[in-house]
């Protein structure tokens, strides 16, 4: 190779037979693998939030100061798992459900998906309860799991880990804390990302028969991870490099706006139920 | 006229990820049989997405995508055997090197689609080290891909899709990020290779590589359209 400019290029590569791929069980790395590796963009924060609001329902809620809604996500999420009157779960699990349906298809599929796994999951772990003569409560079990996390989902895919970040300024939590949950959020958004970026890259590269299932398996896997251990890594020495002095400084955002009055009367509601289901009213 | 029918076609495509976030708008070009084509265009106006559309990895809102006279769809990405020939006659290197290297060496890096193909593991030899030849990366053989510097990252890269011998190359900024050697490896291996009659598609923001490959060039503007 010592003159670029005039390379000979080997003959197989510019002979002209063609490939015929052969149909093979080539599943294995699109059927587990790709999956697994979706599964974690599932989780991705912020995912629809690329400066657009992905329903009306979710434009309605954008307007509310983040913090706000994290504060009535936590009022909920203790209201659905100390309710002991089911009616309330469902009461809450139609609401998140109403508020899913006015969103597009794809971004119903990414929150219902790990919220359906995660609650069948749970159901299974319930079973030897039901066997012990409680029979609804593998039932009972999926459904607050469901609704829960149909709740945080909600909120994490569709709002900006920055905006998650400085809401959690407003509830006084020291820089430290904020600052290891902006760089793991970030990391998460990341590791989604290159998730996404290597399953495409195989796919695209999976041309024919896989011999080595496993071993391409295992690069995924540990790419993904060396990524995570590696960003982490390059973060800290730039925020060195940049002045880093321990001090976390995020932007607060404003609280009570009419939208936040508005978000926080229907919480006040939503807990009134719970208080009247429970039968303390 | 009886031009030959293009390799590439796109022809009136929009696409927007998501509702509000437009990303091509009305865009129509083509690459011919033997033609290298440059993409230009500010960052965002949509050059990688071009690529993404057509190589299936996105799907048009409207307009059609034509690669060596298929038409790029749901259809054909769904088709198993279909989109393996697919992938195997168009090589495709992401902007980010590194996104698309996930074996333990470079070595089995370079022979994953070889390997794949169901070549015979003599044939695979040959291919990995014809190709470690041209790109002049035969000593990181052994080497992590993880833990290369940036410009070797995406030789590999390079190298990985070139020793499927795809007919077409479709190249996301191929040369940023490579010092002058490793600049002048890859212009002259693209210059070759469109030489031999095969196609190439690049995007770039070098208008060195434009002239030293001899390419035509297609104007993106911000609006995410082409400029004519
Ligand atoms: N995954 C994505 N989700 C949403 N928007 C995206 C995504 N990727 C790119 N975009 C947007 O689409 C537009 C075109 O991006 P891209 O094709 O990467 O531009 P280029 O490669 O020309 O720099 C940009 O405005 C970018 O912000
Ligand atoms: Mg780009």
């Amino acid at each position: 190779m010592a003159d670029p400019s005039s390379q000979v290029l080997p003959d197989w590569l510019v002979a002209d037979d063609a490939y015929v791929p052969s149909r093979d069980r080539d599943g294995f790395l699109r059927r587990n693998v790709l999956r697994l590796t979706g599964l974690l963009t599932d989780f991705q924060v912020g995912a629809a939030s690329y400066g657009r609001a992905a329903s009306p329902v979710d434009r309605a809620l954008g307007a509310v100061p983040t913090c706000v809604r994290m504060a009535g996500l936590l009022v909920c999420l203790v209201c659905v798992s100390a309710a002991s009157n089911m009616a309330f779960v469902y009461l809450m699990l139609a609401l998140v459900l109403v508020a899913m349906a006015s969103r597009p298809a794809p971004a119903i599929v990414r929150q219902l998906r790990p919220a359906a796994i995660a609650a069948a999951v749970s159901a299974l772990l319930m079973v030897p309860a039901a066997l012990l003569g409680q029979p609804s409560a593998p039932v009972r079990m999926a459904v607050r799991v469901l609704t829960s996390l149909c709740l945080v989902l909600g909120l994490s895919q569709n709002v900006p880990w920055n905006r998650l970040v400085a809401a959690l300024r407003a509830f006084h939590l020291s820089a430290e804390v904020i600052l290891v949950m902006d760089l793991a959020l970030k990391d998460l958004q990341l590791l989604g990302r290159a998730a996404l970026e290597l399953t495409e890259a195989i796919a695209l590269r999976s041309v024919g028969v896989d011999r080595d299932r496993t071993a391409s398996a295992a690069g995924v896997m540990g790419v993904c991870f060396l990524r995570m251990h590696d960003h982490a890594a390059r973060q800290s020495e730039a925020m060195a490099c940049r002045g880093f002095t321990g001090v976390y400084e995020v932007p607060a955002e404003r609280v009570l706006t009419p939208s936040a009055i508005v978000y926080l009367a229907g919480i006040a509601l939503l807990v009134c139920c719970f208080c009247f289901l429970e039968g303390a009213m | 006229m009886s031009e030959p029918e293009p390799v590439v076609l796109l022809d009136h495509v929009s696409f927007s990820y998501g509702e509000a976030s437009l990303a091509l708008d009305d865009v129509s070009f083509e690459v011919a049989p033997g033609e290298a084509v440059a993409l230009l265009g500010p960052n965002g106006c949509g050059k990688s997405t071009a690529l993404r559309v057509l190589n299936g990895l996105e799907f048009a809102r409207s307009g059609s995508v034509e690669v060596l006279g298929r038409r790029v769809d749901r259809e054909l990405m769904s088709d198993q055997l279909a989109a393996k020939a697919f992938h195997q006659q168009v090589g495709f290197v992401f902007q980010n090197a590194d996104t698309q290297l996930f074996c333990p060496s470079v070595g089995e890096e370079v022979a994953f689609g070889p390997r794949q193909m169901g070549l015979s593991e003599t044939e695979v030899k040959r291919r990995v080290a014809d190709v470690m030849d041209v790109f002049d990366i035969a000593h990181l053989a052994d080497r992590a891909p993880y833990h290369l510097s940036g410009g070797e990252r995406h030789k590999v890269a390079i190298a990985c899709v070139v020793s499927m011998a795809p007919r077409l190359l479709v190249l996301d900024e191929p040369t940023s990020g490579l010092d002058e050697e490793s600049e002048d490896v890859v212009e002259g291996f693209l210059r070759s290779f469109v030489a031999a009659g095969r196609s190439v598609l690049v995007t770039t923001h070098h208008p060195c590589l434009v002239d030293a490959i001899g390419a035509r060039v297609v104007r993106m503007d911000k609006d995410h359209r082409v400029v004519s």
